[in-house]
């Protein structure tokens, strides 16, 4: 991730206006969905999309960012995670209690972007259809690493291994991600073919 | 080896590439791969794509907006964009003041030699102050990234003057970029070279009329910061000079900024740029080997001054150019003041010595491009019969191919004003026969640029497999050759050899060819063989106006040939004396055909416009792994130079493809594409390097 301009998305975001912070929150969008795919457990996946429990989250930010005492981006990235976290908790506790309830709809602050929430893109797609079928710490792994932009020293103290570990461990993960990819490729699925 | 072991080789490797990432740097990949053992290189690609994959996908949908504030300053619109940086109007909040900023873009390719380039010249700039030249108040970095502060001038560019269509008076413009051509001349004084002036980097400013001069330090002499420039409507170097395109930065000077501003002034007159296609190759060739109608040609209106003027600044050749920026100054002055310019263009004939005398600009143009042979038959109107017969280098392109062509006359033929028919025959079936009229306008040579029309435009595969059949250029050669062409004209006789450079399976002996055209004693000669010291025999060469192909050669000669044989073959005359240069090429078991038709395969399905751009570069790259086209190489190395040469065309390739698509969507798949294209390379890897290396040495070329 380019740490600058999320730097600069966030402090503008921050003073500004509405079109300051949606550009911010569609930024997160996908690393959000992304994130959401490999952490939902598989009794959660049944129930939940990666894409609403990301819209969820980006409503709860959009709400909570005047909130937000810190200035850094891993500060922020941080705080953008716990409230997913906090979502994911909540939805799961929604839905334990009330089955299948279709999640709460989008608000008002998507409509001052012109992306939308629905039209997930295929990039996101090829790697949010491969995550769920990884082990369980290849996808933590890759989410500590790429989504949540943690560090390997913070990663290895997380998952309580040595930091060597970690790197070999994120390694496998790619290897099996990319083979995931490929796989659901073949399968004929909405990924783009290969000419 | 374990798979625990590889997989803590791969992790380190895969930190390195992460660590080059967090300094903004493209990672290596050569070198990167270079540190893994070779069966671990795919295992590291498949890595790398699939962080290509994360990264793609948490890119945010909509594009990115405008950053809100740099520093001291907020950020008000964006005025500009470019290649190696974007343009902003901003308000120093402390001083009121309204500036343009102009912020260095920090990505793909950006390296320290970029960052550094950049400061230096904001720096050595803020020293110069000209009425013309848009002064800058500060520089200094932000987020990392280098900008610097300059004036604002409000007024529109040349270039939205001429999309408006509201293109200034012939003098007018002459005045206007007198004093551009004046601040030109005060930054070469001070050591700078412009390096892209072009109408969107000159405005008047409103206020007071002048012809102001802008965006300095960004332009960079490679193609690649070129193409890419999305400010440009077709995303092509349309406004640089031949020695930009080759890419050699040591022939960059005071003149290849009068090139641009001849172009400027070229598009201020005519309302269109020197050259213009949507196909870089196309225009690259066209740069080096076309000469752009005459403005006045386009606009009968114009005066003739202020086309020479012009014209002259076209000149391929910086030599033939004007001398400095003040001397083209000058002339602007006196068109505007009335008064005669001085400066003219070459004339056909001195055009017609420069073309056929070795050239690198000739050279080069044939690279991208094949050299394949033309019949030419000229058959006068007139009683009386004319039949010259000559071979000549052509390019092929897609959608055509283009022969500049000189037949050489006969004393008696020769006569001014006088129209021939001919003929040209292609000599692959791919492409179609046409006949031409032409005449001789000066000097004793039928020349004429001719372009051929494909059979088929969209057969693709037949563009391959016409270039795996055809022969090698020579154009290299003859320019090392001493009399090449010397007898031009007169009673000198032609010969053709037709034999192969570079490498050559020799089941395709025949097929290949090289064409090399040299003075012929009269009683003939032989051509012979040797590899090292073995002599392998010799053929006839009994007269002149003979052709021989390496397909003539005779059984004994065949019989001692092995693969990896460098065979030599030198013409000597009657009495034993070497004429021209010897050349070289290989015996190998490489079967090119096999792998241009499997790689063209892979292009089924693609648009037009992909295939051909990608295709041309594919194939280029090729030559490079192969050692195959000298020339080629010479073509591609300003992309060779800091990246490595694959690294470089990746870039070039997938910037040139994107700048085709303005669709997300269409992008998209494009990168698809790109993945594809690194798999192809890397089934050939394994050969090239070495190979490539050893067979410049046997060249002796650098």
């Amino acid at each position: 991730m380019d740490l600058g301009q999320t730097q600069t998305l966030i402090l503008r975001a921050l003073d500004g206006t509405e079109k300051d912070k949606s550009t911010l929150l569609e930024y997160l969008r996908p690393r959000l969905v992304l994130w959401a795919a490999g952490r939902l457990s598989p009794a959660l996946r049944s129930k939940l999309e990666p894409d609403d429990v990301a819209q969820e989250a980006l409503i709860a930010i959009h709400r909570g960012i005047g909130g937000f005492q810190g200035r850094d981006d891993r500060q922020f990235l941080a705080w953008v995670f716990k409230i997913a976290e906090n979502r994911i908790r909540d939805l799961a506790d929604h839905h334990g209690a009330q089955k299948r309830q279709p999640v709460i709809p989008p608000q008002d602050f998507s409509q001052t972007s012109p992306s939308t929430a629905a039209a997930r893109r295929e990039e996101v797609d090829r790697v949010a259809r491969a995550l769920p079928g990884l082990p369980d710490d290849y996808r933590q792994v890759l989410s500590l690493r790429r989504f949540e932009e943690r560090e390997v020293r913070e990663i290895a103290e997380i998952m309580d291994r040595s930091e060597n570990a970690v790197r070999i461990l994120y390694c496998r993960a790619l290897k099996a991600l990319r083979k995931a990819m490929d796989d659901g490729a073949e399968d004929g699925g909405p990924v783009p073919q290969k000419p | 080896m374990t798979d625990d072991h590889k997989d803590r080789i791969l992790a380190d490797c895969l930190e390195a590439y992460h660590r080059q990432r967090a300094r903004g740097e493209v990672p290596d990949m050569e070198a990167l791969q270079a540190e893994l053992p070779e069966d671990l290189h795919e295992d590291f690609l498949e890595l790398v794509a699939a962080e290509t994959a994360i990264d793609e996908a948490l890119e945010p949908a909509g594009d990115a907006a405008l950053p809100l504030a740099w520093g001291k300053y907020t950020i008000l619109r964006e005025i500009a964009r470019g290649a190696a940086g974007v343009v902003y109007e901003a308000l120093h909040r402390e001083l009121g003041r309204k500036v343009a900023l102009k912020v260095l873009r920090t990505g793909l390719d950006t390296d320290d030699v970029t960052r550094e380039r950049f400061r230096r010249e904001a720096q050595a700039l803020a020293q110069i102050h000209h009425d013309h030249i848009v002064e800058i108040y500060e520089f200094g970095e932000f987020d990392d990234r280098p900008f610097y502060a300059m004036s604002l001038v409000e007024g529109p560019t040349l270039s939205d003057l001429v999309k408006r269509d509201e293109r200034p008076e012939p003098r007018e413009v002459c005045e206007g970029l007198a004093g551009v051509a004046n601040a030109l001349h005060a930054l070469h004084e001070a050591g700078m070279v412009h390096r892209d002036v072009k109408p969107s980097n000159i405005m008047i400013d409103m206020n007071t009329g002048r012809y102001m001069l802008a965006d300095f330090g960004l332009a960079r002499t490679a193609m690649s910061a070129t193409v890419t420039r999305t400010g440009d409507a077709l995303g092509t170097p349309l406004y640089m000079s031949p020695e930009q395109m080759l890419g050699n930065r040591d022939a960059i000077e005071a003149r290849t900024d009068v090139y641009g501003l001849g172009a400027t002034l070229y598009q201020m007159l005519t309302g269109k740029p020197p050259f213009k296609t949507d196909n870089l190759h196309a225009l690259m060739r066209m740069v080096l080997s076309q000469r752009p109608e005459p403005a006045r040609t386009l606009n009968p209106d114009l005066p003739a001054g202020c086309s020479s003027i012009a014209m002259k600044c076209l000149e391929k050749e910086a030599r033939d150019r004007y001398a400095s920026a003040a001397d083209m100054e000058n002339d602007l002055r006196a068109f505007a003041e009335g008064k005669r310019v001085s400066g003219k263009p070459l004339t056909p004939w001195q055009r017609s010595v420069r073309q056929v005398v070795k050239h690198p600009v000739l050279a080069v143009a044939a690279t991208l491009l094949v050299a394949f042979a033309v019949w030419f038959a000229a058959k006068p109107p007139a009683p009386g019969r004319l039949s010259v017969t000559t071979t000549q280098t052509a390019d092929i392109r897609v959608g055509g191919a283009g022969a500049w062509l000189q037949a050489p006359m006969r004393n008696q033929e020769v006569e001014p004003g006088r129209k021939h028919l001919v003929t040209v025959k292609p000599k692959s079936d791919a492409y179609l026969e046409r006949t031409f009229e032409v005449q001789i306008d000066s000097g004793s040579t039928l020349e004429k640029e001719i372009w051929l029309q494909p059979r088929d435009p969209n057969n693709v595969a037949a563009y391959g497999s016409l270039q795996a059949d055809t022969g090698v250029d020579a154009v290299e050669d003859l320019s090392g050759m001493p009399g090449v062409h010397r007898g031009f004209g007169d009673e000198a006789p032609i010969v053709e050899l037709w034999f192969p450079r570079g490498k050559v399976r020799m089941e395709d002996l025949g097929r290949w060819e090289a064409h090399i055209s040299l003075d012929f004693p009269e009683d003939g000669g032989e051509i012979r063989f040797s590899a090292g010291e073995e002599q392998l025999g010799t053929m006839d060469f009994p007269e002149p106006e003979t052709q021989l192909t390496a397909g003539d050669m005779s059984d004994e000669i065949r019989g001692k040939l092995q693969v990896g044989m460098i065979v030599t073959w030198q013409f000597h005359d009657k009495r034993g004396k070497a004429v021209g240069r010897p050349a070289t090429f290989e015996i190998t078991d490489v079967d090119l055909r096999e792998r241009f038709e499997g790689i063209e395969a892979k292009f089924e399905g693609w648009t037009e416009e992909g295939r051909s751009i990608f295709g041309a570069t594919l194939r280029a790259e090729l030559m490079i792994n192969h050692g195959l086209y000298g020339p080629a190489f010479l073509a591609l190395r300003p992309f060779v130079k800091k990246e490595s040469a694959t690294q470089r065309m990746i870039l070039l390739q997938k910037k040139a493809l994107e700048s085709l698509f303005s669709d997300r969507k269409e992008r998209r798949e494009l990168k698809d594409r790109w993945q594809l294209w690194i798999e192809v390379d890397e089934a050939y890897r394994a050969y090239t390097k070495e190979e490539w290396t050893s067979y410049l040495e046997k060249l002796g070329t650098r």
